[in-house]
């Protein structure tokens, strides 16, 4: 500090300017020299006031930003420019300038490499320098066109270069809720509330949305046409088609006719196949026992389990083949082209037929001679062998009394004779009708052998 | 006081209201904090093993499913200083907890500790009616107590009797029922600022919440940080708190003495603040990481950067050492203690056949406080953290929360109090049919 005040140009008139209301940091007092003792001596803030009263101090805003913090090392880093020449200050002629500061204080020729402030920012007074603190470029300048102060000492610099200055953390905003969002708050806890726009709200938003939309006709038939169109372009994907019916059944009647009963005209989507129905409808043939419906790669495959006819039935309209359960599986032309089914006959015969095969397999001794198996009055069954002979059985107990009756024709060749019929229809009163000359023929002998 | 006993009745008849609904606010209004627990009645399902909750008495049958806790605003000793403020910090608290516990509540049992509550023993003696004591005798016995002059603007906060006499028996728990001629009584009663504990109501009122229960908070300190065996012999609770001390004296399980000291751990911030020039803050978080009591060697060494935001290089690199701390610290808590020993000795603690003393309350965190404690306040010294109760957050287990646990258990099983039996027939015109009968009987 005395260095300068003995080197003050004593003729230099005392400038105009008030004094800085912020300057450089300048230490008078113990505190500071101890802390500027922490990096020893050449310290350019020691030199700061008498410049700022003098020389370099125009250049510097009184308003200017805070006071460059102490440099992190010394000496300086080498990348300072020191021949860079001074410009002449703005507002000063360049012959007042008398004094150097550069030349006459070697350690004001110090130049901060890093000029970012450090962590603990300084307090931003202003998030941007006034009109008048950036100073105007000079020609010839270079690219570090103003100068400024760091230090105290006037420095080439451009402040476009600085970064911006932190602003300072603003303290957040009253985080208690308001009243309003207090109570909106405790309303939303409220359970009715909650499930009123939880789940009522929303419905009867949709309900009214969709009833709204609805509620036009026409509205309401050009969506039953667009799904409908949606549909049909699903249904009608080559995916879906069938092409033809392949019906596998025993015999080419059957299946022939199923193919026909069935009725498709191909080609068809799979979706209007009810195959369900398809079923019912080919089983309604009476030759069907059984079919299987299926989908197969654009084939609709019926698989037909037949009925195997087990005896013949003459009923009034012709003769009828049924099964071994008694349900009707074709007409029959003739009798002679399945002679070796059994023939029964009478009426509501079909529902016995269990007891009509018992009947069949017992009577196997007389089978070259039996036609057939009557039904009587949906009761009871009569044998009828050839020559018009009958066996008339009794409604219970049919079996016992036709083995009775095969016993005694083995035993003693009671059908061979000129018998009639054998009447079982009482089991405890077995009884013989014989023939008109059988009878004549009898009562001879017996005149005869009363007579003798 | 009429006014009061009715307002404490009706008060209790919300607690009851409330607890059948099942969810009811616990609210503690302090000077540094304030602190907000739901609990939630009738859940009595058995604690999980190893959480090291047993089924103790009283805490069973509730759970805390909620808690908020916020910075208090606007409350200096434990009254309300700025009624917005409090507001705002009170709404904070009730809404962190509500949104925890996703339910609303509507009801708020509160505890302070301000007001300047004042202990009176009082006593009552009456001939009892028939051959039995009954439960219209006890009535009229807690209604025989005379009461001192409160002062102006003062109310009863807690009355409640602690010990009964039959003839020449003593210290009956329970007289209801007992064979005898004479019965007497001893009642505690608690008295504080009418206004103080108005404000609170207003304050609570304000965030939609009825006020459905006060306690003072020395006396549910006590309760949750004396375990049984101290509130049976005879301790005090001494309660750390930001802006006031206070202690309550238990035997029998018993509160028979409470008061508070004006002066709690923001009086020690204060004084770092103003000892070491920094803002309150920091002075606060200085003194919550690096407070002590007892000074060593090592202390002194030990640089604090007590930072600052001037602007100023040298006043925002400031260090102090932490003996420096330590001897800012120390004499304000041993003012405080000092002043609870002052306390203690006008209550006659001295007298009790056990002198437990426990400390708890924030305040009582400071490194090195059960030492200086045990210098100023007798040897029988601990650091007394709360009961823990089912659902608690970590968070709130602290020795800060020891008055609103405390609280916890004050709304599940309630001491009797003097508003708990019923009016006295000759006393108050409320049963008319009552006092008609009672005519009829004496003159017919």
């Amino acid at each position: 500090m005395s260095t300068l005040i003995r080197d003050w140009p004593q003729d230099r008139p005392v400038p105009s300017q008030p004094p800085l209301t912020r300057c450089a940091p300048v230490r008078h007092g113990t505190a500071g020299r101890d802390a500027q003792a922490r990096y020893q001596w050449p310290d350019p803030i020691d030199v700061c006031a008498p410049v700022s009263a003098a020389a370099g101090v125009d250049a510097r805003p009184a308003s200017a930003g805070p006071a460059h913090p102490l440099p992190q090392s010394w000496p300086p880093m080498p990348s300072v420019d020191f021949g860079a020449p001074l410009s002449p200050q703005r507002d000063e002629p360049a012959a007042d300038r008398g004094f150097d500061a550069f030349a006459a204080i070697p350690s004001a020729q110090f130049t901060p490499t890093d000029l970012a402030p450090p962590a603990p920012q300084h307090r931003a007074r202003r998030a941007s320098p006034p009109v008048g603190e950036r100073l105007a470029p000079v020609a010839g300048q270079g690219p570090q066109g103003g100068r400024t102060l760091v230090g105290s000492v006037t420095m080439p610099q451009d402040w476009s270069d600085l970064p911006d200055i932190p602003v300072e953390h603003q303290p957040r905003a009253d985080y208690s809720p308001s009243r309003l969002m207090y109570r909106l708050n405790r309303l939303w806890l409220t359970p009715v509330v909650r499930q009123f726009v939880r789940v009522g709200l929303p419905v009867l938003l949709i309900v009214v949305l969709v009833g709204g939309y609805l509620s036009d006709a026409g509205r309401r038939a050009s969506l039953l046409g667009m799904v409908t169109s949606v549909q049909l372009a699903v249904e009608n994907r080559p995916e879906f088609r069938v092409e033809s019916v392949s019906v596998l059944s025993r015999s080419p009647e059957v299946a022939q006719g199923v193919e026909q009963l069935l009725g498709i005209q191909f080609p068809i989507s799979s979706f209007q196949l009810d195959l369900a129905a398809l079923r019912d409808t080919a089983e309604a043939l009476d030759a069907v026992q059984n079919a299987s419906l299926q989908v197969r790669s654009g084939v609709l495959q019926v698989v037909i389990e037949e009925r195997v006819p087990a005896m013949i039935w003459r009923n009034q309209t012709g003769l009828d083949l049924i099964d071994a359960d008694g349900h009707r599986v074709a007409r029959l032309a003739t009798r002679a082209a399945r002679a070796d089914l059994p023939l029964i006959a009478g009426e509501g015969a079909p529902d016995a037929i269990a007891e009509a095969r018992l009947l069949w397999a017992a009577a196997r001794p007389l089978r070259d001679r039996m036609r057939g198996l009557v039904r009587v009055g949906q009761r009871r069954w009569d044998v009828v062998l050839d020559r018009g002979q009958r066996i008339m059985l009794p409604p219970n107990g049919a079996l016992g009394a036709l083995e009775r009756v095969i016993a005694l024709n083995s035993a003693q060749g009671l059908l061979a004779r000129d018998v009639r019929a054998v009447d079982l229809r009482n089991p405890s009163r077995p009884t013989l009708r014989l023939s008109t000359e059988a009878i004549d023929e009898l009562t001879r002998i017996r005149r005869i052998s009363s007579r003798g | 006081m009429t006014d009061l006993y009715q307002s404490q009745r009706a008060m209790r008849h919300l607690r009851h209201q409330a607890m059948q609904r099942g969810v009811i606010a616990v609210l503690d209004i302090g000077t540094f904090k304030v602190a907000c627990l739901i609990l939630k009645f009738g859940t009595s399902e058995d604690p999980r093993e190893g959480s090291g909750v047993g089924a103790l008495a009283g805490q069973a049958p509730f759970r805390v499913i909620g808690a908020g806790t916020t910075r208090s605003r606007g409350v200096r000793f434990g009254e309300i200083a700025a009624m917005q403020e409090t507001e705002r910090a009170v709404r904070t608290a009730l809404q962190t907890a509500q949104k925890m516990a996703q339910t609303r509540v509507d009801h708020a049992i509160l505890c302070f500790s301000g007001g300047d509550v004042r202990s009176y023993g009082l006593e009552g003696m009456v001939d009892i009616a028939g051959a039995h004591v009954s439960e219209d005798d006890i009535a009229n016995v807690l209604d025989a107590c005379d009461v001192p002059d409160l002062g102006n603007g003062r109310e009863v906060l807690h009355a409640q009797p602690v010990n009964f006499m039959l003839d020449h028996r003593n210290g009956l728990a329970d007289p209801r029922g007992q064979a005898g001629r004479r019965l007497g009584c001893d009642m505690h009663l608690l008295s504080v600022d009418a206004d103080v504990v108005q404000n609170l109501a207003h304050c609570l009122k304000r965030c939609d919440v009825e006020v459905a229960g006060l306690a003072a908070a020395p006396y549910m300190t006590g309760r949750s940080a004396l375990v049984e065996d101290e509130q049976e012999l005879g301790a005090a609770a001494i309660d750390l708190g930001g802006g006031s001390t206070s202690l309550s004296i238990f035997i029998k399980k018993h509160m028979i003495y409470a008061d508070t000291v004006r002066l709690g751990g923001d009086h020690i911030t204060g004084d770092i603040a103003k000892g070491l020039q920094i803002p309150y803050s920091t002075a606060e978080r200085i003194k919550t990481y690096y407070g002590g009591l007892l000074a060593t060697g090592r202390d002194d060494r030990e640089a604090i950067e007590i930072g600052g935001d001037s602007g100023d290089w040298d006043k925002d690199r400031r260090t102090i050492t932490r003996s420096e701390l330590i001897g800012i610290m120390r004499p304000r808590v041993e003012e405080i203690l000092e002043e609870v020993r002052a306390r203690l000795d006008v209550a006659g603690f001295d007298h009790l056949p056990s002198q437990q003393i426990v400390l708890t309350g924030g305040g009582s965190q400071i490194p090195g406080l059960d030492g200086l404690a045990a210098r100023i306040l007798g040897q029988q010294v601990r650091l007394g953290r709360p009961i823990r109760v089912q659902g608690l957050p970590q968070a709130a287990t602290g020795p800060a929360f020891a008055a609103i646990v405390g609280l916890c258990q004050f709304a599940a099983c309630p001491q009797d109090e003097w508003w708990d039996f019923d009016i006295p027939a000759q006393r108050f015109a409320a049963r008319p049919l009552k006092r008609a009968m009672k005519w009829f009987k004496d003159n017919w």
